[in-house]
C-alpha cells in the first residue's frame, strides 16, 4: 500500500476513534449504524463493484444474519456472540444456493432476480414462519453480549465493538486486493471470456463472491441486532438494498474509500439535514443524478495500476 | 368456478395496466439498454396530475366520461413532456457512461417525482370520484365485471393494437427497432436516434400517463410512493416477456396480472409478491431472457 | 508427435454452416497457419477449440484426450491459450495486472488467502509478479508496466494479450490475426516473435491474413473457405495450388489484407 493512502485511513480510522467523545447519544448511535453500514456497502462492493454482479438484494443477507442471531439469542438464549460463526455458516450456504441456479444470468436479470429474493424474504418474515421472525413487529430483547467477562452493555461499549469489526473487514478487503482471488474478481468483471481463455474458472469466483458479500453482510446484521435490540422487517427490504446498491455506484465501484465516502453521503447526510423533512429527499434525488452526471464512475474511483515495487524499472 | 371467472376478469384488467406500463420500461430498455427506474414515479405522478386536472375540468362538462378523456389527453401531454425533460436532463448526459451510473441516474429521478408528489399533494392518500364513470355492472352467473373494467380492457387493447402497428408498420417504427438493435448502425443509416430517442421516452410516458389514471380510476386510492410497487411489478412483467420485446412486455403484463389474481383468489394475498418472485426466478432459471426471448448476439 | 486432432469439425449458425466437417492436426513444435478469405470460418474453428462455442459434430483432442465440450477455463488450464481477432484485455488495468491474470491459475493460494496472507501466499505472490516482469522483459514492455492498456497503441496491446497468453505457461498458442492493424515495423517484430516463441518450445497456431507473414513462418498451412477445408500443406504447395488460387489468392492481393468489413 501506497505511504500517503496509509495515512488517509489512520486518519479516518483517528476520527472514528475519537469521535464518541464529541457526540451525544443519538449521535453515538448514528456513528454506530454508519459503522455497520459500511460493513454491509463494503460487502455490498465485493459482489457489485469487484465481481461486476448486479446484486440489488444485498440488504437481504444483512437481514439474514440480524434474525438468526436474534431468534438464537431469544428463543434459544445462545450468547449473541457466539451466533456468528453460525450466522456466517448459513448465509454463505442461502447465497450459494441461491446464486448456483441464477449466476450465469446477465446483468439485470440478475438484478431482478434478487430483488425477487429481496422481497420473498420479506414475506417470510412478516408472515412470521414458524412463529419465529415475530412478523411485522420484528424481534425484541436481544442481549447485549459480553467477552471474557466484559459486558457491552453501554452503546459506547457496542460502537467500539463495531469498530473493531469494522477494522477487521478492512485489512481483509486490503488483503483480498492484493491476492489472486481479488484480481480474479476483476478479471471476471471486466471480461469475463477473456479470463476464461486465461484459465480462472469465473463461475467459482462468481460463487465466491457471492458467499463471501453475503457472509460479512450477515455479520453486520448481528452488529446491528446487538446494536438496537430490537429488529423488524423494514431495515432489511428493498429500500435498503437500494440504499446499499446506490452507495457503492455513487462513491466508486471497488473503490474502499468510495465506499466509506458513498455511505456517508448516503446515510449520515441525510441524518444531518432531518430538520429539513419534507425537501431534504427531493434535494438528495437531485445530487444522486448530479453526482452521476458529473462523476459517472463514482465520487473517488478505483486507481489501477498499482503493481508491486520490485516491477518497476529503477528510474 | 365464479371465483375463476371472477379472478380471470380483475387479472385481465390489471394486467392490462401493468402492461401498459411494462412497454414503458421494455421500449427504454430496448434502445437504451438500462432500467428506467423512475418510471413507476411517473406512472404515479400521471395518477395526480390526471386527477387534479379531473376535478378542475369536470364541473364544466354534463358527462364525466367526456371529462375523463380531456383529464386523460392533458395528462398525456404534461407527462410525456415530463418524460422527455427526465431523458434530457438525467439519461442524456450519461449514454456513454457506465450503465449503473444511469441506473443510478434513475433512482435518484425516482426520488424526485416521490417527494415532489408529497410536497404538492402532501403524504395522505387522495380519491378518484367513485362516480367517475358510471357505476354499472353486468353479472356473468356468479361474477360480475364493471363498466371502468370493460373501459380499461378496451381503451388498453386499442392503445396496443395502435403501438403494435407503429412499431411494426410504419418508418419510425422501422427506425425504433433498428437502434434498438444497433445504436451505431442505425446512426451511420442516417436514423437520427436522439430522435428515435425522444419518441421513445414520449411514448413509454404516454402509455404510463394512461396507466397512471386507469390505476387511479380502478382502486380509486392513490398515494405518492405507489408508483414503486406498481412500477416493480411491471417491470417483472417486461422481464417475464423479455425485456425489449414489445409484444413480451403486453404478454408479460397480462400473463402476471391474471398470475397475481389467481394467486390471492386460490392461495393467499400476504404470500402472492412471494409467489410472483418465485414464478419469475423459475422463468429466468428455464429461460434466461424472458418467454419471448431478447435479442442479444455477442460474436467473439 | 500430434499435439492437437481435429476431426470433422461442425457448427453451425442458424442454417449457416460456418464450419463445415473439417479435420486437421498440429505437431508439437510446428508453426501451423490457417488461412482463407473472410467469413471463411476461421476464428469459429478456434472458437470451438478453445471452448466458446460448442460444435454440433466432431471431436477436438489434445494429446490424445478428447477435450471436445470443455469449458474454456478448463482448456486453458490444459494448455491451449489463445488471443483474439478483437483485441481483448481488461482495459482498465494496467499491463502488469493484465498479464498476472495469465498466472492466476498457476497460483498456488487458496480462497482463504484472499482474506488472510500468509508467508506462503506472499511468496507465490512475489513469485508470480516476478514471472509477469520476466514476461515484460521479454515482449519488451517493462516501460509500460503500470500504464492502463486502453491507453496504448494497438500494436502494444496485441504484445499484452501474447504476453498473457504466455503467463499462463501454456504448450499451444493460438492467435487469431495477430498482425491486423500493425505497421510493417511492427509486422517484421512479430515474425521474430513467433520464431523465438517457437524456439522456446511453444508449438503455435496462428490465423493471418497477411500472406507474406504466412508464408514466412509457417511450417504448415490449411487453406478454409466456406467452412470446408480446400487445400493443406507447406507453404510452397499451398501457393501453388489452383484451387487456393482461385478461392483466395485469385481474388485478392497476394500481399495484404485487411479485416475492415467485420459486422
Ligand atoms: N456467433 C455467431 N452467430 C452467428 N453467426 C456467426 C457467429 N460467429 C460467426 N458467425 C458467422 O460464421 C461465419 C464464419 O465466421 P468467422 O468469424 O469464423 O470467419 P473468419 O474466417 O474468422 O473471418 P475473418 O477473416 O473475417 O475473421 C461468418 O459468416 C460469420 O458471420
Ligand atoms: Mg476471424
Amino acid at each position: 500500500m501506497r505511504k500517503s493512502a496509509i495515512y488517509k485511513y489512520l486518519v479516518f480510522l483517528g476520527i472514528l476513534l475519537i469521535y464518541p467523545l464529541f457526540s451525544n447519544s443519538s449521535w453515538l448511535a448514528i456513528g454506530t449504524t454508519f459503522i455497520i453500514y459500511s460493513i454491509v456497502a463494503l460487502s455490498q462492493d465485493i459482489v457489485l463493484g469487484k465481481a461486476g454482479m448486479f446484486d440489488m438484494g444485498h440488504a437481504m443477507f444483512f437481514g439474514i444474519g440480524a434474525y438468526i442471531s436474534a431468534i438464537m439469542n431469544t428463543v434459544f438464549n445462545i450468547p449473541i456472540l457466539w451466533a456468528i460463526p453460525v450466522v456466517v455458516l448459513i448465509s454463505a450456504i442461502i447465497s450459494v444456493l441461491m446464486a448456483m441456479p441464477t449466476i450465469h444470468l446477465r446483468g439485470d436479470y440478475l438484478l431482478v432476480v434478487t430483488i425477487g429474493f429481496n422481497i420473498i424474504f420479506q414475506q417470510v418474515i412478516k408472515n412470521n414462519v414458524f412463529g419465529l421472525t415475530g412478523g411485522p413487529n420484528g424481534i425484541f430483547g436481544i442481549e447485549r453480549p459480553s467477552l471474557f467477562g466484559f459486558e457491552f452493555s453501554s452503546d459506547l461499549s457496542v460502537y467500539y465493538l463495531a469498530f473493531f469489526v469494522l477494522i477487521l473487514i478492512l485489512i481483509m478487503i486490503k488483503n483480498l486486493e492484493t491476492s489472486a482471488v481479488g484480481r480474479a474478481f476483476h478479471y471476471l468483471r471486466l471480461d469475463n471470456l477473456a479470463a476464461q481463455c486465461v484459465g480462472i474458472n469465473t463461475r467459482f469466483y462468481r460463487l465466491f463472491a457471492f458467499a463471501l458479500g453475503a457472509s460479512i453482510a450477515s455479520i453486520a446484521g448481528v452488529l446491528f441486532a446487538i446494536q438496537y435490540t430490537v429488529i423488524s422487517p423494514e431495515s432489511f427490504n428493498l429500500m435498503q438494498s437500494i440504499l446499499f446498491f446506490t452507495i457503492v455506484i455513487v462513491g466508486g465501484m471497488s473503490s474502499i474509500p468510495g465506499v466509506l465516502l458513498g455511505t456517508f453521503l448516503m446515510f449520515v447526510l441525510p441524518e444531518i439535514f432531518r430538520d429539513f423533512n419534507t425537501y431534504r429527499y427531493l434535494v438528495f434525488g437531485v445530487m444522486m443524478i448530479l453526482t452521476m452526471i458529473l462523476r459517472p464512475r463514482g465520487i473517488i474511483p478505483k486507481k489501477f495500476g498499482i503493481i508491486p515495487k520490485y516491477l518497476l524499472k529503477d528510474k | 368456478m365464479y371465483i375463476f371467472i371472477q379472478q380471470v376478469i380483475n387479472g385481465l384488467t390489471i394486467g392490462s395496466i401493468f402492461a401498459l406500463i411494462a412497454l414503458g420500461y421494455t421500449m427504454v430498455y430496448g434502445t437504451m439498454k438500462f432500467i428506467n427506474f423512475a418510471h413507476g414515479d411517473l406512472v404515479a405522478l400521471s395518477a395526480f396530475v390526471g386527477l387534479t386536472i379531473y376535478t378542475t375540468v369536470v364541473s364544466s362538462f354534463s358527462n364525466s366520461i367526456i371529462a375523463i378523456l380531456i383529464s386523460l389527453i392533458i395528462t398525456i401531454v404534461i407527462i410525456s413532456i415530463i418524460g422527455y425533460l427526465l431523458e434530457r436532463i438525467a439519461y442524456r448526459p450519461l449514454r456513454k457512461a457506465p450503465r449503473l451510473s444511469a441506473v443510478v441516474s434513475a433512482l435518484g429521478a425516482g426520488m424526485v417525482f416521490q417527494n415532489a408528489i408529497m410536497l404538492i399533494w402532501g403524504p395522505n392518500p387522495h380519491y378518484y370520484p367513485a362516480d367517475i364513470i358510471p357505476n354499472k355492472i353486468w353479472h356473468f352467473g356468479d361474477s360480475v365485471i364493471s363498466l371502468i373494467q370493460i373501459l380499461i380492457l378496451l381503451l388498453s387493447f386499442f392503445i396496443m393494437i395502435g403501438l403494435y402497428i407503429l412499431v411494426n408498420k410504419t418508418r419510425t417504427g422501422r427506425a425504433i427497432r433498428a437502434a434498438a438493435i444497433n445504436q451505431d448502425a442505425a446512426r451511420l443509416m442516417g436514423i437520427n436516434v436522439d430522435a428515435i430517442i425522444v419518441i421513445i421516452f414520449a411514448l413509454g410516458s404516454t402509455l404510463g400517463a394512461v396507466g397512471g389514471m386507469f390505476l387511479g380510476m380502478f382502486y380509486r386510492g392513490i398515494t405518492f410512493n405507489m408508483g414503486w410497487n406498481y412500477g416493480i411489478s411491471a417491470f417483472v412483467a417486461a422481464i417475464i416477456g423479455g425485456i425489449g420485446n414489445i409484444p413480451g412486455a403486453m404478454l408479460g403484463g397480462i400473463f402476471l396480472g391474471l398470475f397475481n389474481s389467481l394467486i390471492a383468489g386460490y392461495i393467499s394475498s400476504t404470500w402472492a409478491d412471494a409467489f410472483t418472485y418465485i414464478l419469475l426466478i423459475l422463468i429466468l432459471i428455464f429461460k434466461p431472457t424472458g418467454i419471448l426471448g431478447e435479442r442479444v448476439a455477442e460474436k467473439v | 508427435m500430434e499435439l492437437l486432432k481435429i476431426e470433422n469439425l461442425t457448427k453451425i449458425f442458424g442454417g449457416l454452416v460456418a464450419v463445415d466437417h473439417l479435420s486437421f492436426s498440429v505437431k508439437k513444435g510446428q508453426i501451423y497457419g490457417i488461412i482463407g478469405p473472410n467469413g471463411a470460418g476461421k476464428t469459429t474453428v478456434f472458437n470451438c477449440l478453445t471452448g466458446i462455442y460448442k460444435p454440433e459434430e466432431g471431436t477436438v483432442i489434445w494429446k490424445g484426450k478428447d477435450i471436445t465440450n470443455y469449458p474454456p477455463d478448463k482448456i486453458a488450464n490444459l494448455g491451449i491459450v489463445r488471443t483474439f481477432q478483437t483485441i481483448r484485455l481488461f482495459s482498465d488495468m494496467c499491463v502488469a495486472e493484465n498479464i498476472m491474470s495469465g498466472r492466476n491459475q498457476i497460483s498456488k493460494q487458496h480462497w482463504y488467502h484472499g482474506l488472510i496472507h500468509t508467508p506462503f501466499s506472499k511468496r507465490d505472490e512475489k513469485k508470480n509478479w516476478l514471472k509477469v516482469k520476466e514476461i515484460m522483459e521479454l515482449m519488451n514492455l517493462q516501460d509500460y508496466a503500470t500504464e492502463l492498456t486502453k491507453n496504448l497503441p494497438y500494436g502494444h496491446q496485441r504484445r499484452v494479450e501474447i504476453a498473457r497468453a504466455l503467463a499462463t505457461e501454456p504448450e499451444l498458442i493460438v492467435l487469431d490475426e495477430p498482425a491486423a492493424g500493425l505497421n510493417g515495423h511492427e509486422t517484421l517484430d512479430l515474425t521474430n516473435l513467433i520464431f523465438k516463441l517457437r524456439d522456446m518450445g511453444f508449438t503455435i497456431l496462428l490465423i493471418e491474413h497477411d500472406m507474406n507473414l504466412v508464408m514466412n513462418v509457417t511450417d504448415y498451412i490449411t487453406v478454409v473457405n466456406f467452412g470446408e477445408k480446400i487445400c493443406e500443406g507447406t507453404p510452397e504447395i499451398v501457393q501453388n495450388d489452383p484451387a487456393v488460387i482461385e478461392a483466395y489468392l485469385g481474388k485478392e492481393d497476394a500481399d495484404d489484407e485487411g479485416d475492415e468489413d467485420e459486422n
